[in-house]
């Protein structure tokens, strides 16, 4: 229950809730946006998020969208997490949203709302830093599109006011092999303690990693690591001394890394630092393995 | 054997009930969500509470602060630990309705908000402000008892309490069970000087936890205008709700009803007393009116009491062929920061300190100890399965050291009738197959395939088993009563004071019933509410005994009902009494069972042609106390504690990624000595969701504390109870030795199936990784740093394909 008067306002479109927003706080409000309601009414419930001002998102058109063009896809921050998995057209964020929770909560949590709430693990955006995605952001000030790894900083770095419409993957998204690796403390129903994405774009490498560190993270300089020492890399006849290979290659990614993990009473730094060792060698593995175009 | 079918069999009557799969009574309302719970109650007029609790674990309070949140719109009032200058307690009163000067756990209640509304009632809770003087925390059994800890409760010489009940005033000890029996100190000494035994040893511990039943506590209590107090609880004890708010708040009985609709899991946490007390005060603050008190999770979760933590050492010496000679344990239970029913659950794990082996000399105590946690009450398996988890542990050591195979060791050392218990109580003719139930378990787990497999290069597969028992931890005059009237179609109704907690009582005791008077259990009406003014006297459903007592009530009220069926029966069919019987809705003679009537025509009366009638309504009472119990003796612990012991085995298998520690529970086995089954479906049911919560008890389900003591997971977002998805293969055993004064045989089996888990759980874990294991919860994480910390996995021991059940 949550125990204090609030307003709940159902704009009908993106201008008008963002005027919303603008209005609220003139009038010494504390507005928040919302999407599926998970997050916020847990929080709320528990005396960890005051919002007197709920702003819907749901049910915006343009925050609706699921529109395939020919070098995009775009999805609305608005729907739901089983709404993107079920349209599948981005294999591995389908992959990654299906981890997420169950399914029940997956009918409610939206992708903006895993992307942008105030959780840390935003697993979604995993693709979305993995394939320069892009985000339209609506605001006070109007709307725009932004590319998403220079916008990322822990989280995407809003103004307040601002909100996502939509998210945008390119059309690599769409076929590049990847593995997902998540782990959690036992139950599957949790919080990632790591979750690895990775993909592997021509010879080049990439991954992102959400729960290790307690922010999702894509670092290029352990991409290069694991790319340049990398069996993808190595030539053919080198199968005897491949797992060296792979374990020289995890620990130069690893030492690109940020060296503070997080600790919680999930799980302990190091055991995180292990785990996502161990999710780096099988996905670096993975996509060097058969099946994928080298160039040996 | 009690409740022996009547002779002849009519060949009309019955249609199956022992021994058959009878459909749940409760659960058409069950499925359709139309049960109603307590708190589906809305009386007009009905105040809301909440409480306010306490954010740190040990603290003298310095002041609260109400005038914020009165002056919210619908609030009544705000009461603290002042306003109700008492102490309440099951055995022990050592508990202040709301905390006062000083709080003793995270989660302590110190204010109670009473509004129109609940929303009220929390937004005004959220305004209280309480100043708190923090002091040091007492973190564990072990810290409690060490010199200069702090002494929680100073006044403990000043608490009331039960003469079965040892506190120790000025330390932290709640209450202390000691056992002797033989001389273990000569047999230790003897083992230290000579080749012929050994000795093994081992500390055992894991942290509080919780029940995490479906429905969190609730109590409606009102005082209607001429004084009755009417206090509507979930709870499993009604009749002891009664007793201890008499004793405690000087409410004659009679004046104190107490109703009690269906309960949603109860794992002896709703067993004692909770919230009923503080709704009741509430409700005399303002003028009886009906006062809400309703957990919300987290409340219920760590403010409400749970399960106790356990501190252990058992030392155990057996000579080299594997027989036990001795036993030196100690118990050191996590009573919280008040004793509730952990003075009772200590003591029992003392009177059952060997698990079901026999051992000659022991010497055990067990002790309840105050903590700065939240506070311990009974929990499914009460002391059975602290103990059960310290002694299997210990056995698994004792067969790694005298290199002997672990199911023999058990078996070799199983008790037999005529073995005595650590109280020296001898096992009677009554007591079940041990050994058959070992054989049962490790057959269903493939034992004698390898109790170690190794799978590939990082995974391994590997096996446990353990021995269980347990007796009912109940006063030496625990009751139950039943009455049996009959509707005007023949069909009865039967009133007993058994909680329907989702263990399905009401459609065993209608089996039991029915099987008597050779009637489908259709036609068993059980009344489906408790009320203490109208229903019979139970002590408790708990403890596993309810079907046992309630069900020999019950056949005893079916003897009375059928003798008063007979007398009235005897003058229309013109016969003596003695020769008629009662069976398949009609009295006839037993011998030409042509002469008969339909018992809707006797039972409310019998009716001549020409109108004249006799009889009248029959009653059938029937009562059933528990039999030879004794207290236990203060400094040797001798006596008879428990009415009957249910014994078991239980087996698992596990994989275990040797990477990173992940697991999947494959396999679980039990086979349980019931006596006799009375509804197989009902009865597996009991046993696989007792093994499921033994899973979650040894992997997961257990509080995280930071540096202050203070829980971190007291939510069910943190604190993770088991999937569906994540449920082992269950494969569930009975075997039955008949307990002759159970009802057809059957003794208590709803709690038992817990009691093996975490032994057998650990032995499996720490075989597959070759490191015993010796705290719960055993995580991944736990599984992976025993494997860092033996140094690289080459340690591990490595069998080529699979390893014989012997190494």
């Amino acid at each position: 229950m949550i125990a204090y008067e609030l307003e709940y306002l159902r704009p009908e479109m993106v201008e008008e809730a963002a005027a919303a927003f603008v209005a609220a706080r003139d009038a010494g409000r504390n507005p928040c946006y919302l999407g599926g309601g998970t997050e916020v009414v847990t929080m709320a419930r528990d005396g960890k998020v005051h919002a007197d001002t709920l702003i819907e998102l749901a049910r915006l058109p343009d925050c609706r969208v699921l529109d395939r063009h020919e070098d995009e896809t775009r999805f609305g921050a608005a729907l739901t997490l089983n709404e993107v998995i079920e349209d599948g057209d981005c294999p591995l964020l389908s992959t990654v949203a299906r981890a997420v929770a169950d399914h029940t909560v997956r009918n409610s949590v939206t992708l903006g709302g895993n992307i942008l709430g105030l959780l840390p693990y935003r697993e979604a955006v995993l693709p979305f830093l993995l394939f320069d995605g892009r985000v339209e952001i609506a605001g006070p000030t109007g709307r725009r599109w932004e590319l998403f790894p220079p916008l990322f900083d822990k989280r995407v770095r809003l103004k307040d006011g601002e909100f996502a419409i939509a998210f945008s993957l390119p059309r690599a998204a769409r076929n590049a092999a990847y593995f997902y690796r998540r782990r959690e403390r036992d139950s599957r129903v949790d919080y990632p303690l790591v979750a690895l994405a990775m993909t592997r774009l021509q010879r080049e490498l990439r991954f992102a990693v959400s729960g290790a560190f307690g922010y999702p993270l894509r670092r290029p300089a352990a991409e290069r690591a694991l790319t340049e020492f990398g069996p993808v890399r190595a030539r053919a006849g080198a199968g005897a001394s491949a797992d060296t290979r792979y374990a020289s290659a995890v620990s130069a990614a690893l030492e690109a890394l940020p060296q503070r993990y997080h600790a919680d009473m999930r799980a302990s730094a190091q055991y995180r630092r292990a785990l996502l060792a161990h999710a780096l060698e099988d996905g670096l593995r993975e996509l060097s393995g058969a099946g994928v175009q080298d160039d040996a | 054997m009690i409740g022996s079918r009547p002779h002849p069999h009519p060949s009309d009557g019955a249609v199956g009930s022992i021994g058959s799969s009878a459909a749940r009574k409760d659960a058409p309302d069950k499925v359709h969500g139309r049960t109603r719970y307590t708190d589906d109650h809305r009386l007009p007029g009905m105040l809301h509470a909440v409480l306010v609790t306490s954010p740190v674990a040990h603290a003298v309070i310095t002041e609260v602060r109400t005038t914020a949140a009165r002056a919210l719109p619908g609030v009544r009032g705000v009461l603290t630990g002042r306003d109700f200058p008492l102490l309440v307690g099951l055995y022990l009163g050592d508990k202040p309705p709301l905390a006062r000067d000083r709080v003793r756990y995270f989660g302590e209640p110190v204010a109670a908000v009473v509004a129109d509304t609940e929303r009220a009632a929390h937004a005004a809770a959220a305004r209280v402000r309480v100043g708190y003087h923090e002091q040091p925390p007492v973190r564990s059994p072990r810290e409690a008892l060490a010199p200069g800890a702090p002494v929680l409760h100073p006044e403990l010489e000043r608490y009331v309490h039960i003469p079965a009940i040892m506190p120790e005033p000025g330390t932290n000890i709640g209450n202390r069970t000691k056992i002797r029996k033989g001389d273990p100190e000569a047999v230790f000494a003897e083992a230290a000087s000579t080749e012929v035994a050994v000795v093994v040893e081992g500390s055992y511990s894991f942290p509080p936890a919780d029940h995490a039943a479906m429905e969190p506590r609730v109590a409606i209590a009102e005082i209607c205008a001429d004084g009755r107090i009417v206090i509507r609880s979930s709870t499993q004890s009604p009749y002891g709700v009664r007793a201890i708010m008499s004793r405690c708040l000087g409410i004659p009985p009679g004046k104190l009803t107490v109703a009690v609709a269906e309960v949603g899991g109860g794992f002896g946490g709703k067993a004692g007393v909770q919230l009923e007390p503080l709704a009741y005060l509430l409700s005399r603050e303002f003028g009886g009116r009906p006062v809400r008190l309703a957990n919300t999770r987290e409340h219920d979760m760590v403010s409400s009491p749970g399960a106790p933590g356990l501190q252990s050492r058992v030392r155990l010496a057996a000579g080299r062929d594997g027989r036990l000679l001795a036993a030196d344990i100690e118990f050191l239970f996590d009573s919280g920061g008040y004793a509730d029913y952990a003075v009772n659950v200590s003591r029992a794990a003392a009177y059952s300190c060997t698990g079901p082996y026999r051992i000659p000399h022991v010497k055990a105590d067990s002790l309840s100890v105050y903590t700065n946690h939240p506070f311990a009450t009974a929990y499914r398996g009460f002391g059975h399965i602290e103990m059960s988890y310290s002694i299997e542990r210990t056995m698994e050591q004792l067969a790694e050291r005298l290199e002997l195979d672990p199911v023999a060791l058990r078996r070799l050392n199983a008790v037999q009738p005529g073995d005595t218990t650590p109280s020296q109580d001898e096992l009677d003719p009554n007591t079940g197959d041990l050994a058959a139930c070992i054989d049962h378990a490790a057959e269903a787990i493939g034992w004698e395939n390898g109790a170690l497999t190794r799978l590939d290069e990082r995974t391994v597969r590997a096996k446990g088993l353990s021995c269980f028992w347990k007796a009912p931890a109940i006063p030496t005059f625990t009751d139950a009563g039943a009455l049996i009237s009959f509707n005007e179609d023949g069909s009865l109704n039967l009133i007993t004071g058994a909680v329907e907690i989702g263990q399905g009582i009401y459609t065993g005791l209608a089996q039991i019933v029915a099987e008597r008077l050779q009637i489908s259990p259709e036609e068993v009406h059980v009344v489906s509410e408790v009320m203490t003014d109208r229903s019979t006297h139970d002590w408790t459903t708990a403890a596993s005994r309810t079907l046992f007592m309630c069900g020999r009530a019950a056949l005893a009220a079916v003897e009375d009902a059928v003798a008063q069926i007979r007398q009235v029966a005897a003058a229309p069919l013109r016969c003596a009494e003695e020769d008629l019987e009662v069976a398949g809705a009609r009295v006839f003679i037993a011998d030409d069972p042509r002469h008969g009537l339909a018992l809707a025509e006797v039972a409310n009366g019998y009716v001549y042609p020409d109108g004249n009638a006799i009889g009248g309504p029959v009653i059938g009472r029937g009562k059933y106390i528990a039999r030879h119990l004794s207290h236990l003796d203060p400094e040797t612990g001798a006596g008879r504690p428990g009415l009957e012991w249910t014994l078991g085995a239980e087996a698992v298998e596990v994989e275990v990624d040797l990477r990173d520690g992940r697991f999947r529970v494959l396999k679980a086995a039990c086979a349980m000595d019931v006596g006799k089954v009375i509804n197989p479906a009902l009865a597996r049911g009991q046993v696989v969701g007792a093994m499921a919560m033994g899973i979650g008890y040894t992997t997961r389900e257990a509080f995280e504390f930071d540096s202050r003591e203070r829980v971190l997971n007291g939510n069910l977002r943190d604190y993770k109870l088991l999937r569906y998805g994540e449920h082992p293969e269950y494969i569930v055993r009975f075997v039955e030795t008949p307990q002759n004064d159970g009802p057809y045989g059957a003794r208590g089996l709803g709690e038992q199936g817990i009691v093996g888990m975490p032994g057998a759980l650990s032995a499996a874990f720490s075989r597959a990784i070759g490191v015993q294991l010796n705290e719960l919860p055993i995580t991944p994480e736990r599984l992976w740093l025993a494997l860092e910390d033996a140094g690289s996995p080459d340690r591990v021991p490595h069998p080529e394909a699979s390893q014989g059940a012997g190494s």
